[in-house]
């Protein structure tokens, strides 16, 4: 029996054996995120990190909590009563994750769309869904961009691949995305979850010599900085809206 | 027959007709480099360049002196007396060979480990023996780093073999090597002299115009900036040390 860590109405990190983490998003009804939001996932983040410590092994597995949503993106209307909604949450939620000590897998548990999109490719390794959902970058199609939204397509797939999703919001489904290497498995919905905990074991002990950031920044490190420019900043503009909100 | 221009015990430098030189590494038993080793090294590229002289065709092949060994890495316990070893032998090595005038061939002769692996990656093309030895980089075992230890990963192999190589620490035969693309070919050990020299006569001529160096750099210049700016250096830390020894 996995231990609770914490159990809120939207979120839930458990502990599983071999330091394996799962945090649960289940912010109705499509995990969109909001500032506050992201700042509870970043929470969960810490949380890991500090009850680990440093030198020794560990993962994270970020899931949905259904079979047909992981994450459809980012709350468009924050930005709309605060402009600087990303710059407190989201963009800071990508420094987090990129900077973690330990391995992390994105369960790609369903539909993953907009900001979704670099949040799941800022994990170390993806698994998802065989049967149901779509992954698609829209920015191309909406007006939208912000400085470094194209460091994980650029430094993590193939050009073509990276091409396709920045430039062409193609829509992958869960096989043609593991086809394009943007996803690493895809595993029918009653297996996914062991699936991703495997790799989870499979990579957990690979923190235990303390470089696993360092060496994962070595790979990504302009993604990294890229989002840490724009985070927590107000005296400037970090990003272009949407024109069109979906 | 070769003219012998470099002739020790544990190096040789011989000339080629077509202006191919080889290089053979024959440091009983591995190959392993420390920094008096690295300036050998060196001062053999620097006589190819100095015969040469610019503007001319010519290649150099990197090779083990055996079929067993290619190069297993750093003398680690040099470190022990001298913090400044890789800076002082190891770091300009990578970084002359990225800035050499010339194309550069690494006949992989047979288990290339460590440090090694950014050595072999430093070169322009490899060749590796199909029938034995190991490829792989260890530090995430080992809790090494050195900044830019990740550049010639990221910018030579496809994403997720950077990412195997650098964060899973996976090992690689030659023909698994030459699947991947971390390898150009692969050949039987009483074959790959050859297959090497015909890829030097192949390549040589590119260097005639003078702009082998400067191309090269447009697509791996990050490399050779990163070695650079730790090579020579004693006034600060340039890297995390292994925890572990092998």
């Amino acid at each position: 029996m996995p231990e609770s860590i914490i159990n809120e109405q939207d979120l839930a990190l458990d502990r599983h054996e071999g330091n394996i983490f799962v945090i649960t998003m289940r912010k109705a009804p499509e995990n969109r995120i909001n500032s506050a939001y992201a700042q509870k996932l970043i929470h969960a983040f810490n949380t890991v990190r500090k009850i680990l410590g440093p030198d020794t092994q560990g993962a994270v597995i970020t899931k949905g909590n259904d079979a047909k949503f992981w994450c459809t993106g980012l709350e468009l209307t924050e930005s709309d009563t605060n402009p600087f909604a990303n710059s407190e949450g989201f963009f800071p939620l990508l420094a987090t994750l990129l900077d973690f000590p330990y391995p992390t897998i994105a369960l790609i548990t369903g539909h993953t769309f907009g900001g979704a999109g670099p949040f799941a490719l800022s994990h170390d390794y993806r698994v998802m869904n065989s049967r149901r959902g779509y992954f698609s970058m829209p920015p191309i199609n909406l007006g939208l961009h912000f400085p470094g939204i194209g460091t994980l397509p650029r430094l993590k797939l193939r050009p073509q691949v990276a091409r396709a999703m920045l430039l062409e919001a193609k829509r992958w489904t869960g096989t043609e995305a593991l086809a394009d290497g943007i996803v690493d498995f895809v595993a029918e919905p009653e297996g996914m979850l062991e699936v991703a905990m495997e790799l989870a074991r499979q990579w957990a002990p690979k923190a235990k010599m303390g470089v696993y950031s360092l060496l994962r920044n070595e790979l990504y490190g302009d993604a990294g900085k890229a989002f840490r420019e724009i985070s927590y900043v107000h005296g400037r503009l970090t990003d272009l809206p949407a024109k069109a909100k979906i």
